[in-house]
């Protein structure tokens, strides 16, 4: 039982950065119907780049709001040189756009860090386990769940209180209509942008942490996608939930069934549960039912 | 119907032009959509443009709206003296031009409400930090904004009852009543309405005709409208003049008895024998 109570509560906390990276995918998907595949390597370039300031000396802290002041900076770029011209375009190119970004920025970090695998030197977070009665939780996955999660709410009272989200969330809904009643679409996209970058970003910092970084990071942008299917890919909170959940799967799988079944089954049978789900919840849990009137 | 224009209408004054759309081209690939259109509006009226399926009504109105990929070849859009001719449709709605869309453009998945308040937005002043956590200002700011859309909007409109529902849920025809609300709430100077008798019956259309009127005259709105629209029952009843366009020229002007009258519009749009049809009432 102990065990157990183990493997679901470290599932919780990783997924706690799985919930991040989905909030980058959902965000995008939602306002524009782009499924962005470049969402690992925004991950990737926010490790990165919060590995560099590290590097410099800087304290972690710093470094983790540096790399968010880049990412800001990154994201605006990419919407102004890739995503703006391809406006009012069919959403298939668009998603071809992306997966031309990825290789792209994909390559930019392999220049410039080489494809070798670096860790956070010294350690940001204590190595001793926390105790609580006894169960063991490493510190790492404890506050890295604490960062994402402080992370994730100010995006969503961002998403949802403001008016450049509710902005986001009109155009998200009906593009003519929200651009005839005063709000530019423009600004909406580079929006998008900014906080998927800052979400991804915020993942990659922490994710490195804990395994290291290298450029195999951003495979982790697409192991992240049944967590947004399942959520429902245009549920903000429904992509949390799904990251969370996702976490939790990723563990039970490999400790109850790949003993049996040795190799990869940590990160397939997350995908097995999400073609379930599919059959029986083609929305996803949180997803907009579309009922459309005839 | 049975009503006459004249009944309808109250006397109210036509000013000066409050739009001016000079010798505007606008090609699709090799089809000339807009062909030197020029015409004027004025503040006040209601113009009515008609013509056949293709002629390029709406494509004037997405030119004067804004939308992307209706930027003119050439020629001028002049509003309140402003020449707007490139500028993005947002920054059309700040000046006042707002619209109906022939095709149910609603945010499907918010309530009525929400719809309607959205329109307003651009009224409101909140900034992100009272608007986040809704205290003092912002509370007063949208308490003032809904009550005005009560007693204004969903009074000139008649859709109090639907407040609460989910929009995309509701009729066709609640729907299209919604979208001018929507477009009342923004308190535009120039209202373009894209076939608001589009799929109504003929009670929908009694009542639609009616809030347009109330649009146009009632002292709260004083809208100036662009109608497009088919049906000549109403447009002949509301209208203060009616231009003509076929395939993307425009080949009338003036007064709807006027218009109605000519040779080329009967030949054009009416086709010769239909002569009944213009005579809907």
């Amino acid at each position: 039982m102990v065990h157990f109570t183990e493997i679901v509560i470290t599932g919780l906390l990783v997924g706690g950065i799985y919930a991040a990276i989905a909030l980058g995918w959902a965000i995008i998907f939602k306002t524009s119907g782009v499924i962005n595949l470049a969402t690992g390597e925004l991950t990737m370039i926010g490790g990165y780049t919060c590995f560099a300031l590290y590097s410099f000396g800087l304290p972690f802290i710093a470094a983790l709001l540096g790399m968010l002041v880049i990412a800001i900076l990154v994201g605006i770029l990419t919407e102004r040189l890739w995503l703006r011209p391809m406006i009012g375009e069919p959403v298939l190119s668009v998603i071809m756009v992306t997966v031309g970004i990825s290789f792209a920025y994909k390559a930019i970090v392999a220049l410039i860090w080489g494809a070798d695998t670096r860790v956070f030197s010294p350690p940001v977070f204590p190595l001793e386990p926390l105790m609580l009665g006894p169960i063991h939780i490493s510190q790492v996955f404890l506050y890295s769940f604490l960062v994402a999660g402080i992370m994730m709410a100010v995006l969503i009272y961002f998403f949802q209180r403001t008016r450049t989200g509710l902005a986001m969330q009109a155009t998200a809904d009906d593009e003519m209509a929200a651009r005839s009643m005063g709000i530019p679409a423009s600004s909406v996209y580079r929006w998008t942008w900014i906080i998927a970058f800052m979400s991804c970003g915020i993942a990659g910092a922490l994710l490195g942490n804990i395994n290291g970084l290298n450029i195999s990071i951003s495979y982790l942008g697409l192991l992240v996608l049944p967590a947004v299917v399942i959520g429902g890919m245009n549920s903000i909170p429904g992509a949390v939930a799904g990251g969370l959940i996702i976490g939790v799967l990723e563990n039970l799988g490999d400790a109850y069934i790949s003993p049996f079944f040795p190799g990869g089954v940590k990160t397939t049978f997350p995908f097995l549960v999400m073609l379930i789900i599919m059959l029986w919840k083609p929305y996803g849990f949180w997803g907009w039912i579309k009922i459309e009137r005839m | 119907m049975e009503w006459k224009r004249e009944e309808l209408r109250v006397e109210k004054e036509i000013g000066e032009p409050i739009l001016v759309v000079e010798n505007a081209m606008k090609a699709f690939g090799g089809l000339q959509a807009l062909n030197n259109i020029s015409f004027e509006v004025r503040r006040g009226e209601i113009l009515s443009i008609i013509g056949p399926n293709g002629a390029g009504k709406s494509v004037m109105l997405n030119c004067i709206n804004g939308l992307p990929g209706y930027r003119l070849d050439s020629g001028r859009i002049v509003f309140d003296g402003q020449d707007i001719t490139n500028w993005p449709p947002h920054k059309r709605a700040h000046i006042g031009i707002s619209r109906t869309f022939q095709k149910i453009e609603l945010f499907g998945g918010m309530t009525v409400l929400d719809n309607v308040k959205l329109g307003r937005h651009m009224k409101m002043n909140t900034g992100w930090w009272d608007g986040g956590i809704y205290w003092g200002k912002a509370v007063k700011e949208e308490a003032k904004h809904r009550k005005w859309i009560e007693e204004k909007v969903f009074e000139t409109c008649e859709i109090e009852i639907y407040r609460n529902r989910i929009t995309g849920m509701l009729p066709y025809g609640v729907q299209k009543r919604i979208e001018l609300a929507r477009a009342l709430a923004m308190g535009p100077r120039l209202l373009l309405l894209d076939e608001p008798m589009a799929g109504l019956n003929l009670e929908e259309v009694e009542d639609m005709t009616r809030f347009i009127l109330d649009a146009n005259e009632e002292k709260e709105w004083n809208c100036t409208i662009i109608l497009v629209e088919h049906d000549m029952g109403v447009v002949m009843d509301i209208s203060d003049r009616v231009i003509v366009f076929d395939w993307g020229a425009k080949i009338a002007d003036g007064p709807p008895e006027e218009v109605q009258n000519k040779p080329e519009v009967i030949r054009a749009y009416l086709g010769e024998v239909e002569e009944t049809y213009i005579t809907r009432r």
